[in-house]
């Protein structure tokens, strides 16, 4: 007899030795374990930071799907309260992107990480240029004299985290936007509410399964 | 039977498994794609090469065709469409109409579902190698691809990946740049542009009329006045439907650089601004002076026709209509206050046809004045004999002087110098010949040579020579060099790193959008900048003066970045925020008091 769970550990044992065969072939992608993907400082966590489960958003500031599933995914966080949130800063699209990847980050110095994303995320469309952004990111209050020198004297720092991101999406196979990681899955696609507390909900079941 | 009951293998397997999760969870992310219990139906998203299937064709003629077949409920953008040589050239290629998509998240744009097919034409393709192309787009599933990119070998007509770059290295621009206001300025001018459309017409006819009396319009007189001379003034209506010919080329021309700014995004004047245009007309004008001087007849010139009695009508009006749109083009200064203004309504209104009748309007007023000259100028000159060769050739000095003048915004200044040295010398050894071979009329033949001597000596020595030892050997006395503090830049790095350094020690910053070809610039510089009050206003001012000579690509991202149509623009910056202070900002000409009044009182800090 076949049961949910028992189909999970084959799967993964299955997986277990997949990967070992990937480490073999696949030395030169530099690897990541779950806690360098989910626990790097450098990222920005919302939600619940001391939630029992761990969504990791990769977006990007020109998918208009990724903004519309934001604010679906918003909104259930909101209200399971028990949910991690990391952001990837993760600009594939578009030169622009990469600007608006920056300008966040850099608003970070300044406390005002999620004021930017978010702002920035609220603007409908995929064809955003970075000064629509950046005008985003002023409106939302930011100090732009602040943000132009943490700009320009933490570029390195920033641009060494953007390319480390790009590896981590690299490293996870992602190849559109969005992508997520939650709890042990990966989603490459959009959700909506319905689809997100699907997930959710599946995620933990396996994490509950995996500690029992 | 539960889960418990696991045969002894595999329960040893899992068990080295959670001993060892934490080492081992990113390899089961890996597998863990095959889980996803997302949607309930098992759509796993296609990768980018399945979701876009390329294959390249050749066709009959030797059309490049290149075919995406698109998977189901997947799309592409029909704008991110580009290809490349290896070079980096643009290569220009065909694409279909696409489908338009418009939706909140979204907003409008072009697609294409199922399959899309791009052509490069033989022309363009069959020089080339290999050509880049990139694609992007979505699947309605909620992904969307970053952007692909394949090389096309055009041999061998086949498909290889390109490793797309990482997009981490890109700079980000100043975001303290002076953006905020727009709103509030395009909110100011707009209302020249509402309400019926006559009186908008009226508005900027006026406008230009009131040009027309300002130096914009001085190189254009000249210009008209040689084409008459050229076309022997046979009669009243024939001076006037050149004039009327020549004024609506200008009109004309001022339209076409509102659309082409329009449609374009640039200032097409300042394009024209390259050596190239500029040295062109500069041959046009030297080519006419020659012939005013008889040395050759030109084509369709009316010199001959005008003995025989029977003017030759296509050759002067075409000639009037050549000049009138090309001289505005390139040689006339002063386009960018109305070009503002119309540009500032088409972006809010989307009417191109408003803004182009407008600048229509603008232009035909400024011309207005020359329908005038047109109408009056024949009535004062002789109509024929001695004297009206004279006047042709005096002509033929002026049309040098304004090839010269055309060409001077690309040479080195000595060269400039020394060739008006030249010219006026010869204009005052003609002048000397010129009395030499006049009738007798009662003035004795030393007494000629005497004036036409001192015709010579007065134009080379009082106006050419002092200026060229000016500015060729003792060129630390440059009148031009303000008593305050400025710096030069073409750049958008350049203006930051001015900004950077003022930032710490001065409160306003003046920024001066200016060029060598702009007369209006010149005279803002002598009647403003060069003012003792003035400077004294700009004390404890960092004045910083972006150079528009050469286009490039460099200075028009500087203009774009502050929203500057071209010089003279002229506004400050709050040094602290770098930011432009609401107000402060010029378009166009502006006298010392004016100018003193928009001076903002230094800001709290």
């Amino acid at each position: 007899m076949i049961t949910t769970s028992r189909l999970l550990r084959f799967i993964l044992t299955l997986a277990f030795m997949l990967g070992a065969t990937q480490l073999l072939f696949a030395q030169e992608q530099p690897g990541f374990t779950s806690e360098q993907i989910l626990n790097d400082p450098n990222d920005f966590v919302g939600g619940n930071p001391r939630g029992n489960l761990t969504i990791a958003v990769f977006s990007d500031y020109n998918c208009p799907y990724c903004k519309k599933a934001k604010v679906e995914l918003d909104k259930v966080v909101a209200e399971d309260g028990q949910i991690r949130v990391v952001y990837k800063e993760w600009p594939v699209l578009s030169e622009a992107s990469a600007v608006g990847s920056k300008v966040a980050l850099a608003a970070k110095y300044q406390g005002k990480y999620k004021q930017a994303h978010d702002a920035m995320m609220a603007i409908p469309g995929g064809k955003i240029t970075a000064q629509q952004m950046i005008e985003s990111v002023r409106a939302a209050g930011l100090d732009m004299e602040r943000l132009d020198r943490d700009l320009r004297e933490h570029d390195k720092d920033i641009t060494a985290i953007l390319r480390n991101i790009y590896a981590q999406g690299n490293f996870m196979g992602f190849q559109s936007t969005p992508s997520y990681i939650i709890g042990r899955f990966r989603v490459s696609t959009a959700l909506d509410y319905k689809t997100f507390k699907k997930a959710i909900a599946d995620a933990r079941k396996m994490q509950t399964e995996n500690s029992r | 039977m539960t889960v418990r009951s696991e045969s002894p293998r595999q329960t040893n397997l899992l068990s080295v498994w959670r001993k060892s999760s934490l080492s081992f969870f990113s390899l089961v992310f890996w597998f863990a794609a095959a889980l996803v219990p997302a949607r309930g139906e098992s759509t796993k998203p296609l990768s980018p090469d399945q979701a876009f299937i390329l294959s390249v064709a050749r066709l009959g003629q030797g059309d490049i065709q290149l075919l995406w077949k698109i998977a189901p409920r997947v799309y592409l953008y029909r704008e991110q469409f580009k290809a490349t040589a290896n070079n980096g050239a643009a290569v220009p290629f065909t694409l279909p109409k696409g489908e338009t998509k418009d939706d909140p998240y979204f907003g409008p744009s072009e697609i294409f579902h199922n399959q899309v097919e791009m052509l490069i034409d033989a022309a363009h393709a069959t020089p080339l190698e290999s050509v880049q192309v990139t694609y992007q787009g979505c699947a309605e599933l909620g992904i969307c691809y970053p952007p692909i990119e394949k090389r096309i070998d055009l041999k061998k007509l086949s498909v290889s990946d390109v490793e797309v770059a990482e997009l981490s290295n890109v700079t980000a621009p100043s975001v303290i740049s002076a953006s905020s206001d727009r709103a509030g300025r395009q909110s100011k001018d707009a209302p020249l542009f509402d309400g019926a459309i006559l009186p908008v017409l009226a508005t900027f006819f006026g406008l230009g009329l009131l040009l027309a009396f300002t130096p914009c319009i001085f190189p254009m007189v000249p210009i008209l006045s040689g084409i008459l001379v050229r076309s022997g003034y046979t009669s009243l209506g024939r001076s006037l439907s050149i004039s009327l010919i020549y004024v609506l080329a200008m009109a004309t021309a001022y339209a076409t650089l509102g659309v082409a700014a329009a449609w374009s995004g640039q200032n097409l004047q300042i394009v024209l601004q390259a050596p190239i245009s500029l040295a062109a007309i500069g041959v046009v004008f030297a080519t006419l002076a020659l012939s005013m001087f008889g040395f050759f007849k030109l084509p369709s010139l009316a010199i001959t026709s005008r003995f025989a009695g029977t003017p030759k009508k296509t050759g002067t009006v075409a000639a009037a209509a050549v000049l009138g749109f090309g001289a505005t083009l390139v040689v006339s200064p002063c386009i960018t206050p109305p070009l503002a203004a119309a540009l500032l309504y088409v972006a809010q209104s989307g009417d191109l046809s408003r803004g182009a009748a407008a600048l229509f309007a603008l232009g035909f007023g400024m011309g207005a004045p020359l329908l005038a000259f047109g109408l009056l100028g024949p009535g004062f000159l002789p109509r024929s004999g001695a004297w009206l060769t004279r006047i042709n050739h005096l002509f033929g000095f002026v049309f040098l002087a304004m090839a010269l003048w055309t060409i001077s915004r690309i040479l080195p200044v000595w060269l400039v110098w020394c060739a008006a040295t030249v010219l006026l010398t010869g204009l005052g050894l003609y002048g000397l010949v010129a009395l030499n071979m006049l009738p007798h009329c009662g003035v004795k033949k030393r007494q000629r040579i005497v004036v036409g001597l001192a015709l010579t000596v007065w134009l080379a020595g009082t106006i050419a020579l002092p200026g060229l030892v000016i500015r060729v050997f003792m060129p630390g006395s440059s009148l031009d060099a303000g008593h305050y503090d400025q710096t030069v830049v073409n750049t958008s790095e350049q203006f930051d790193d001015v900004l950077l350094a003022a930032r710490s020690s001065q409160r306003l910053i003046l920024v001066v959008f200016s060029a060598e070809w702009c007369v209006e610039c010149k005279i803002i510089d002598r009647n403003v900048f060069n003012t003792r009050e003035v400077q004294r206003r700009l004390q404890g001012i960092k004045v910083v003066h972006a150079d528009m000579t050469r286009p490039t690509k460099d200075n028009s991202a500087l203009m774009k970045r502050f929203d500057v149509i071209g010089p003279p623009t002229i506004f400050f910056l709050d040094a602290k925020t770098g930011q432009e202070i609401p107000g402060s900002r010029s378009i166009g000409a502006v006298n010392a008091e004016t100018f003193i009044a928009r001076v903002p009182e230094a800001s709290p800090s």
